[in-house]
């Protein structure tokens, strides 16, 4: 509404909130009163326009000064939590001193057998309290935060104990210096078993007396590698094969690996059509010959590749494709156990153009399309671009390096504001564009001379 | 019967306080118990944001701290251009700011407007600062709701308010602005 002027001329405009956002897909005199053609570094949360939080050094990287791609916090089976990166030379976790100089920020886990390992934003996910990444490589890494006296590094081939308890997807080193993963709890003996020397083999433990039951454990291959973390992927056990790639997820109590890199060694092929599933609960078991739950396929039927992942649900999650979406639901716990069904008749349609513009929270998703910014739930797709998308699209294509999203639900204990922050480079200066899920809102961001190496994250410090 | 608080602020029930089993624990460790490898208690979490600064060739996790609005980059915000009388010059007198006071502050707010004759924009602002006086007897800030008058004159077309902040001017919350002037009521002939 233009303002109302009195018979004398006297006009008074008011504008107030709730601020609506960026709008440009209109005349700068034909907006609503509520939105702008212009913000930069304001939020619009509780009707107000509020200049953005400061972003300060929070904590210094690594002595090595590779960008941080990675930073995630995870609870281990002792509910002890890590605050863990991940750079191009391996694994550190946040030093619980960290504020307190001269001591150092993080403490090295482990490192890549090969350095400088890759460098790209890291795919991850926490599973059975360990957490579980892949970065572009023939490798999904693991590190559980936990080791025992008996280990003197951490990491090494684990060692069968003697005499002990354990569990489910526990991990050792056989006497053949095989990898046995347990797939029924119980007791170790007094002494090795004679272990199986068949990939998938089974072997029960003996000399358990006086403990009951026996721990029963299947044979997993060659050790993949170790160095401070391991290698949790032996997809092909026999002839030691192992798999990374580029996105993770989590669907029916199975580890699922999407565009995969497959090979021996520290070499792989891709496979940008794949995904890979473990077997139900066992996220080290990805061999069909050692747990027949285990399995992959390739989206051969459809032309593009896989492009980002996010589950709806337990039961199903999209996997995107450049001009696509294939909907994957969980059927059975059998040798099939999920069905795909690719959306859109045409060989082009709703899919995830920018690989890590997609991001979740819970049954929420975001991810951007050829025509527009999508949002995704149970509900269904909305397009939410609205009259900023023209915008945002005009700087995704000036942009110089990838953008990379993230969704926030929580900026601290006592501030919830669920926001969408897609990072876009701009030689040395990343402008953001933020998008409110409450308010349905597009502001933007600039910040200068920094480039954005990871996903903003919610994690512990204390 | 009337529910009183209690000191310990629990309910007024009639159990006694629970008293724990006193003595030595029977409680045994596990054998197989592992110890996990540093880590921390998850008493705090923080929003942090890998970055790397290409000024000082480092690598950093940026803290964005909703309790500090104190951006350390300039902030902009710019309001639609108003048809008040559409291709009518009108002059504009006063602005009202009405804010949240959340610390000191300085920015600046203005007006553009378009001149037609000229086929050009003209704009003017003001700075104004928001701080403690001294002889303010509330606290500073309150985060009270406040306001401050804006007076200058600017006379054009289509006038569009603007606030402009310059990095690390303190933080900012502004709820409502109001535009106040006259238009030219005469016949365009």
């Amino acid at each position: 509404m233009p303002p109302q002027v009195t018979q004398s001329g006297y006009f008074e405009q008011i504008y107030q909130g709730p601020y609506k956002g960026v709008h440009a897909s209109l005349p700068e005199n034909m907006i609503p009163e509520q939105m702008s053609p212009l913000i930069q570094n304001f939020i619009l949360k509780n009707a107000e326009l509020r200049t953005r939080p400061r972003m300060s050094v929070g904590i210094l990287g690594t002595p090595d000064g590779y960008p941080i791609d990675v930073i995630e916090s995870f609870q281990d089976s002792n509910t002890a939590f890590h605050t863990v990166i991940v750079n191009r030379r391996g694994l550190w976790q946040l030093n619980p001193n960290f504020a307190n100089n001269p001591a150092p920020d993080w403490n090295l886990i482990g490192v890549f057998p090969v350095q400088p390992g890759p460098d790209i934003p890291v795919a991850h996910v926490t599973f059975l309290n360990k957490f579980y990444w892949t970065n572009g490589g023939n490798n999904l890494w693991v590190w559980d935060g936990i080791t025992s006296s008996g280990i003197p590094t951490i990491g090494n081939p684990f060692p069968w104990p003697a005499n002990s308890r354990v569990f489910v997807g526990n991990r050792v080193i056989d006497s053949n210096g095989k990898v046995e993963l347990c797939i029924q709890a119980g007791w170790t003996g007094s002494a090795h078993p004679t272990w199986s020397t068949t990939v998938g083999g089974n072997t029960t433990e003996t000399t358990v007396s006086p403990h009951v039951p026996a721990a029963i454990w299947v044979m997993n291959g060659a050790p993949a590698p170790a160095s401070g973390f391991y290698g949790a992927a032996m997809v092909d056990a026999l002839n030691g094969i192992t798999a990374g790639g580029f996105y993770l997820g989590v669907l029916a109590s199975r580890m699922l690996l999407l565009s995969t890199i497959e090979g021996s060694g520290q070499s792989g092929v891709p496979y940008q059509q794949r995904i890979r599933w473990s077997a139900s609960g066992q996220p080290e078991i990805w061999d069909a010959n050692v747990n027949i739950g285990a399995g992959w396929v390739d989206l051969l039927e459809v032309p593009d590749f896989i492009t980002g992942f996010l589950a709806i649900g337990d039961k199903t999650g999209f996997v995107f494709r450049n001009n696509g979406i294939s909907e994957m639901t969980s059927v059975s716990d059998g040798i099939l156990p999920f069905d795909f069904n690719h959306l859109w008749a045409s060989d082009r349609g709703i899919g995830n153009v920018f690989p890590f513009s997609i991001s979740g929270y819970g049954p929420i998703g975001m991810f951007i399309a050829s025509d527009d910014i999508y949002n995704i739930s149970v509900g269904g797709f909305k397009n939410v671009g609205g009259p900023a998308r023209d915008a945002v699209f005009a700087d995704l294509a000036a942009a110089t390096s990838t953008p990379l999203s993230a969704m926030v639900p929580k900026w601290s204990d006592r501030y919830a504001y669920l926001v969408y922050l897609l990072a876009i480079p701009f030689g040395v200066d990343t402008k953001f564009w933020m998008y409110s899920l409450e308010d349905g809102s597009w502001t933007t961001w600039l910040k200068k001379n920094v480039t954005i190496t990871g996903r903003a994250n919610f994690v512990a410090t204390k | 019967m009337v529910q009183g608080f209690l000191p310990n602020g629990g309910g007024s029930g009639g159990r006694n306080p629970y008293k724990p089993p006193s003595g030595k624990s029977t409680i045994h460790g596990s054998p197989g118990l592992l110890t996990s490898t540093g880590g921390l208690f998850g008493l705090n979490f923080k929003l942090l944001m890998p970055l790397f600064d290409s000024v000082f060739d480092k690598t950093y996790c940026a803290l964005i701290d909703p309790e500090d609005n104190n951006c350390e980059e300039e902030a902009f915000y710019l309001f639609r251009q108003e048809d008040v009388m559409p291709s009518r010059f009108i002059s504009v007198h006063k602005l009202i700011v009405v804010y949240k006071e959340l610390g000191p502050a300085k920015f600046s707010i203005g007006v553009q407007v378009y001149n037609r004759d000229a086929n050009k924009f003209y704009q003017t602002s003001k700075q104004v600062e928001i701080k403690n006086r001294q002889d303010r007897t509330a606290p500073f800030p309150d985060g009270k709701l406040r306001e401050l008058p804006v007076d200058f004159v600017i006379e054009g077309e289509r006038p569009q308010v603007f606030i402009r902040r310059k990095a690390n001017s303190g933080p900012l919350c502004i709820t409502r602005v109001h535009m106040i002037g006259k238009a030219d009521q005469k016949d365009i002939v």
